[in-house]
């Protein structure tokens, strides 16, 4: 397996994006992912596209997204891993250099769901499980998924929905600094607990948002980095991937994500790193309790003490471990396909340490990062560590 | 061409998509309902307990299935109340998914609570049968308190 590392970052502004269809919003994230990597579309051999569709009119996105930036002729797939599409895409341009069969791959996270009216959007989205048993008698919706396990959570730990509103108002924090959040709106836990209930314990200020968006990154071999001298190579120092049941009735318990602590442990092990040797880490907060879940899962602490960990403010820029520093699915904005890109555009600024402004950027001390990518509620995980 | 310069989008050709799901091979689990009983599937040669039931064991493959039925108390494990609602449920109340777990069959099933259980008595750790509906032509099954 050869080495692999970003050598181009892009980003679209994430949000209600009706300006922009999905070829559009995907060249504001493609055209400074190339100029990034001192690259042209010509040089690319292989576009994978994370995004799920659906909400957008397109039925090929990956290939009118190619049409429309000059990239036709490259090889082209669309990944789908539900939430998890993005990393999907990425580990498929990973494995085309990492086995010799490409030297420079451009992945691209896109979705425009914001052309659909939301409770279309609720629906597609609460499809994904297992349709018959979940779906057609139960209309389980993607924060209700989220929400069970909120309420497993608290009866066996005690969590609060004061501690789940923390994890709300330090993502709005972080995504007020961010230009390319959706949400710049500074908010406290009396605003989060007093907004209207989605699916009971979750209310509006738990829950991502619904939003339009996309992002880029350049991959390049060990030989192409030297070639194009790159000064500041990130690395993909491990890679693991994981699932669960489709249906959650087969799940062992509902405190936790097994397909993260799975694919968690795969990637610590390829990247030869542990969880305390983490500087910062994305994790998937598509609501407010699954970042405490993956606080837990990652093996940022024991099981049942993620509520401590953002009751002490550990997961903010100075603490133990710094989380979702661009606030996260929950601020930053959720667009499906985009999101596992989003992580990796996030993860390599901050390993370049060139966050701005620098109350978003984190102290490096092992310069080893981690992206946590779930599709689903647990029913895809992929886990990438990057290393500069 | 539905085009509005006001808001700059150009309104699609609509489609109405629904689909005929295939369930003959568990077609016991849906005549059995309106027996009044909620059925999960057994694999003959390993013991595989399986809800939801399907025709074959997933863990062995055989294709050698029983059925069983689903009839002890079972207790909660995870709730939610469903306020925002997808497109195909905007008629209805918020309601109730749960997941209960039955020790006695070895499964865990979800169901919504039935809508007539106030709110308030429904928790983790809560009591529950199973059984089935028929509501509208549309064959279902639901959590009723179990004391």
């Amino acid at each position: 397996m050869r080495k692999v590392a970003i050598i181009g970052i892009g980003h679209a502004k994430f949000g209600r994006r009706q300006d922009v269809n999905v070829c559009e919003i995907a060249f504001e994230a493609i055209k400074p992912a190339l100029e990034d990597a001192g690259v042209s579309a010509k040089d690319i051999e292989y576009m994978p596209v994370g995004t799920i569709g659906m909400w957008y009119e397109e039925g090929l996105p990956a290939v009118v997204i190619a049409d429309y930036c000059g990239l036709s002729g490259v090889g082209l797939a669309r990944f789908e891993a539900a939430c998890a599409s993005g990393s999907a895409a990425f580990f498929s341009g990973y494995m085309a250099i990492a086995s010799g069969m490409a030297d420079l791959v451009l992945v691209v996270g896109v979705e425009k769901m914001r052309e659909v009216d939301t409770p279309t959007a609720v629906e597609l989205i609460g499809r994904a499980g297992s349709y018959l048993w979940e779906f057609e008698n139960f209309g389980l919706t993607f924060p209700g998924y989220y929400a069970l396990h909120a309420t497993a959570h608290m009866a066996k730990f005690g969590t609060t929905e004061e501690d789940l509103a923390l994890v709300a108002v330090k993502n709005h924090h972080y995504a007020n600094m961010n230009p390319y959040a959706h949400l710049h709106e500074e908010i406290t836990v009396e605003k989060a607990l007093a907004s209207p209930v989605v699916a009971w314990p979750l209310k509006l200020y738990d829950c991502c948002t619904i939003c339009d968006g996309a992002a880029a990154v350049v991959l390049a071999s060990e030989e192409k980095v030297k070639e194009l001298g790159i000064d500041t190579p990130v690395w993909v120092a491990g890679l693991g991937f994981s699932s669960d049941s489709g249906n959650l009735t087969k799940r062992q318990s509902y405190v936790g994500l097994m397909a993260t602590v799975w694919a968690s442990q795969k990637a610590y092990k390829m990247a030869k790193v542990g969880p305390e040797d983490v500087d910062c880490a994305t994790v998937h907060d598509c609501f407010t309790i699954a970042e405490i879940m993956a606080y837990e899962d990652l093996g940022f602490c024991k099981k049942g003490e993620g509520p401590k960990l953002i009751r002490e403010e550990q997961t903010y820029v100075g603490g133990k471990i710094p989380v979702n520093m661009d606030g996260g699915l929950k601020a930053k904005g959720h667009p499906i396909g985009a999101t596992g890109v989003s992580m990796m555009v996030e993860l390599t600024r901050q390993l370049r340490e060139e966050v701005e402004p620098r109350e978003r950027q984190v102290p490096m001390k092992n310069y080893v990062a981690l992206a946590h990518n779930v599709g689903g509620t647990g029913h895809y995980c992929y886990v990438t560590i990057l290393r500069r | 061409m539905a085009y509005d310069p006001a808001s700059g989008v150009l309104r699609s050709r609509t489609l109405t998509l629904s689909y005929e799901i295939p369930v003959s091979k568990i077609a016991r689990f849906w005549e059995a309902l309106a027996e009044g009983k909620v059925l999960g599937t057994v694999c003959k040669k390993c013991g595989r307990k399986m809800f939801p039931p399907q025709a074959v064991c997933d863990k062995c493959h055989s294709t050698d299935i029983d059925w069983f039925e689903i009839k002890s108390v079972g207790e909660v494990v995870a709730f939610t109340h469903i306020v925002v609602r997808p497109a195909s449920f905007q008629d209805q109340k918020v309601y109730t998914p749960a997941i209960a777990e039955f020790k006695e069959e070895g499964v865990r099933v979800l169901a919504w609570v039935a809508p007539e259980v106030p709110k308030r008595q429904i928790k983790v750790g809560m009591k529950v049968r199973v059984e089935p509906r028929i509501e509208d032509n549309r064959r279902t099954w639901v959590f009723v308190p179990a004391e």
